[in-house]
């Protein structure tokens, strides 16, 4: 307040502007004073119920909140320890009540504790309504995929088995939360499974870290992190993830082809003919050996077996043999082998034939009753071969049939095959010969071992069927008589044997057309290889100019504009 | 004849509207006054856009860097400085009015406690997004000279741009508990980090309590937008944790009448 002056004039006496300052001062003490004037909480909660009765209560909440904590990190292990603290807390909080009975009276009944009473209902019930309102949103949520090439969206054969699920699978995902790289890769596989859930009530997944839970870890037989387990009631498969420094994203096709496994009503049989000079598919090591192959069948849950017709007095191929493999004979069958296998074959039998050049005569007759046949040689391929051996054929996407084996091949080496090709003109109501896999037409069968150079009269000119399948129902010739077309005969011929041998196994897609062609035989449709979808790379490709622009633009431009700007606000309020 | 036309009642439900709004929209413009016409408020927006840009460049010095805003908006230490952003933008929203002792006064006016806590975080919130609207350089940058995805870009923004609302409104929360404007920052912050890390919890607790931890934490919700995922569940979540914060803030204030 001033004095001796108009409204709105400065003081212009020295006593008036003292007395200005004195009552600035004043008002500035008075606010003070509203703020300091209220005490803290701890001080008001000790003075209304005292420090015995605090005391209880602080370890009464203490005890029951061990007690939560404890329950929740180890349900099984410490559970009597937990309800020990819960009880104890309870008891602490019991005594906390009838030793400050009558002040917890007066406090609930008094002013304020109404006030905070009716304020913690209301915020209990909003934060209830919010929770609602979330579960009803997550429950009945809509996602959009906004990648350009929706890449995280599932496929539609995905779909389809999800949605057909016959029973219920639980997934569980082991994760050691330890880098940055196994974090990004548990989201990405979240997103995934967040998408497979979505689709049936009969999937539903979670987390585990296997260090703090390792009992979960036990019983699903997991043993490196980090893994996906698919469960069921009676079985569980795993997923191993890609390593760290390869991608973060998990492959739906591996995740699919879990869950039909983990479903599969049966187990099949994949049975290896042995006796002839076949690849060992025991053997891991060697690069001829079939050890490889084998584990990618037990991995698509076949069982795999041994089929020794030469030893048995009488050959017998076992009934519950859902298909065998012939891998690179060398020497021929005996006349009671491919009696045998001949039968079996017109019964409705599945067998992947696994040729080198020049089969053996047996094999050649075998398959010729089913309008298969071989040209002698080996085929030669120029145009899309290893540089150094033109024998070693590389195939790419355009060369394989529209077939369900071999449309999602994105390539395979073929080191040292032959020509494969129907004896028949045309398909027969009981016989269908479809060509899988194609040469270019610059390849040719190269008759003669020594040469590579194309003879007109003697080598056979391209392109070439490097691979063969035979759906029938009657061998040819034998129309008379078919089979039940539920069950046909099934073949796949492919004129060589080293693609799914160890040595060449992981090229390309090699694997998936051993593996493809084992699901068709077997009648295994769904577990065929789902075409994982095109990653595109968006790089950033400039020059040094247009990287200092982004540098020094990114770096500079904008907080130096801003901080000019702040600059001329300075020296307007100046 | 009487007048039975609809425009009474829409000037009345109009007039309503512009009641119910009015005092936020007065506080909102002068809280956003306060901040413009301020220094500081420049060297805050100057130096966060500053460090943003420097986590821009960073996440394309590798030897093949992607057109993309993936790794730039997921890695740690962006959300880290959106999280201290958010206490440092609303610490002194509530409690530097208390601390003043203008809160009274505030509270005495005819202006009501929603108002007042929805006035000062629509102030902050547009503050944020300014903000956040200049980092939309960096991805014109990547237009200009690279074809970016721009879905995920987008769907990314608006992940930031409802965690940002969400911590925003926890940090109006913690500066109605307190009047002093450090223990309002420190307590944002340790809320904000808590929840952001709840999802750590998923691991080591099993069933519905670890799925209910790994929900409530932003984490999860923040990161599928980031990859592309526009999830209206997580967008529930953040709006709906948005609202609890400030009703919960508002309870808070109008505590102090009866405390």
């Amino acid at each position: 307040m001033t004095t001796g002056q108009g409204k709105g004039q400065e003081p212009r006496t020295r006593r008036a502007r003292q007395a200005a300052a004195e009552a600035a001062r004043q008002a500035e003490a008075d606010a003070k004073k509203q703020t300091v004037s209220q005490p803290n909480v701890a001080y008001r909660l000790v003075s209304a119920f005292g420090p015995t009765s605090i005391l209880l209560a602080f370890v009464g909440i203490a005890a029951l909140a061990g007690a939560g904590v404890t329950y929740l990190i180890s349900p099984d292990d410490l559970q009597t320890a937990a309800i020990i603290l819960a009880s104890i807390g309870a008891l602490f909080l019991i005594l906390f009540v009838v030793a400050a009975y009558s002040q917890i009276r007066a406090t609930v009944s008094g002013r304020s504790g109404r006030y905070g009473a009716n304020t913690f209902v209301m915020i209990g019930a909003f934060l209830g309504i919010m929770v609602f309102v979330n579960f009803i949103g997550g429950y009945n949520s809509i996602r959009y995929d906004a990648t350009a090439n929706k890449q995280l969206s599932l496929a539609p054969q995905t779909v389809k088995v999800v949605e057909e699920l016959p029973e219920e699978v639980e997934i569980v995902a082991f994760f050691n939360p330890d880098d940055a790289f196994t974090v990004a890769q548990a989201d990405a596989v979240r997103d995934l499974l967040t998408e497979y859930e979505r689709r049936s009530e009969k999937l539903s997944f979670r987390f585990v870290d296997p260090d703090a839970r390792p009992t979960v870890a036990r019983q699903l037989g997991v043993t490196t992190v980090p893994t996906i387990a698919f469960a069921t009631s009676s079985r569980a498969v795993h997923v191993p993830l890609p390593p760290p420094g390869t991608t973060i994203n998990p492959s739906e096709r591996d995740f699919t082809t879990a869950l039909l496994i983990v479903t599969g009503q049966q187990q099949k049989k994949v049975y290896f003919l042995t006796g002839h000079g076949e690849r060992d598919h025991d053997d891991t090591t060697k690069p001829d050996g079939y050890g490889i192959a084998k584990a990618g069948l037990l991995s698509d849950n076949y069982a795999v077996e041994t089929l020794s017709l030469s030893t048995q007095e009488t050959p017998v191929i076992p009934e519950d043999a859902a298909v065998i493999v012939i891998a690179g004979p060398k020497t021929d069958l005996s006349e009671a082998e491919s009696t045998v296998l001949f039968d079996y074959l017109k019964k409705g039998g599945k067998i992947m034939f696994l040729m080198e050049p020049n089969p053996p005569a047996a094999f050649k007759e075998l398959l010729f009753k089913y309008a298969v046949g071989f040209a002698r040689g080996t085929a030669i391929d120029p145009a899309s071969s290893l540089k150094e051996d033109h024998k070693s054929i590389l195939l790419a996407t355009g060369q394989f049939a529209d077939d369900q084996i071999t449309e999602q091949l994105n390539g395979m080496l073929l080191a040292g095959a032959t020509e494969v090709h129907r004896t028949i003109e045309k398909d027969k109501a009981t016989l269908l010969v479809k060509p899988l896999i194609q040469t270019t037409e610059h390849s040719w069968q190269e008759s003669d071992q020594l040469e590579e150079a194309f003879t007109p009269a003697l080598d056979k000119a391209g392109p070439l069927q490097l691979a063969v399948l035979v759906n029938a129902t009657a061998p040819n010739g034998q129309e008379d008589s078919p089979i039940d077309p539920n069950n046909p005969t099934r073949m796949v011929v492919v004129g060589d044997a080293d693609f799914g041998a160890n040595r060449f196994y992981a090229y390309r897609s090699n694997s998936d057309m051993f593996l493809n062609s084992i699901n068709w035989l077997a009648q295994d449709t769904q577990l065929i290889s789902i075409r994982p979808k095109p990653v595109v790379f968006r790089l950033l490709v400039v020059n040094r100019n247009e990287w200092n622009v982004i540098r020094f633009s990114s770096w500079l431009l904008m907080p130096v504009g801003i901080a000019i700007v702040g600059a001329y606000v300075w020296w307007r309020r100046r | 004849m009487a007048d039975f036309s609809a425009a009474p009642v829409r000037r009345m439900r109009s007039g309503i509207f512009r009641e119910l709004t009015r005092n936020t929209i007065a506080i909102t413009w002068k809280e956003l006054k306060a901040y413009f016409t301020q220094p500081m408020a420049y060297v805050v927006a100057a130096v966060f856009i500053a460090i943003t840009g420097f986590f821009f460049v960073d996440s394309l010095s590798g030897p093949l860097p992607l057109a993309n805003l993936y790794g730039y908006l997921r890695e740690i230490r962006w959300v880290l400085l959106v999280l201290v952003m958010g206490a440092v933008l609303t610490m002194r929203t509530i409690a530097e009015e208390q601390k003043l002792g203008t809160l009274e006064l505030l509270l005495t006016s005819p202006v009501r406690d929603w108002e007042i806590v929805i006035g000062k975080y629509a102030a902050t919130l547009i503050f944020f997004y300014s903000m956040l609207l200049l980092t939309m350089f960096y991805p014109l940058l990547l237009q200009i000279f690279a074809s970016p995805d721009m879905g995920p870009i987008w769907t990314g923004y608006l992940g930031i741009a409802l965690a940002g609302a969400m911590f925003l409104a926890i940090g109006v929360l913690a500066s109605s508990l307190t009047n002093n404007q450090i223990v309002a920052a420190v307590l944002t912050l340790g809320l904000l980090f808590g929840l952001w890390f709840l999802y750590l919890a998923e691991g080591f607790i099993g069933g519905l309590p670890g799925s209910a931890f790994a929900y409530i934490s932003p984490r999860s919700h923040y990161d599928a937008l980031v990859r592309g995922i526009l999830d209206t569940g997580s967008v529930v979540y953040f709006i709906t944790s948005t609202i609890a914060a400030l009703f919960v803030a508002t309870r808070s204030l109008e505590s102090r009448r009866w405390r």
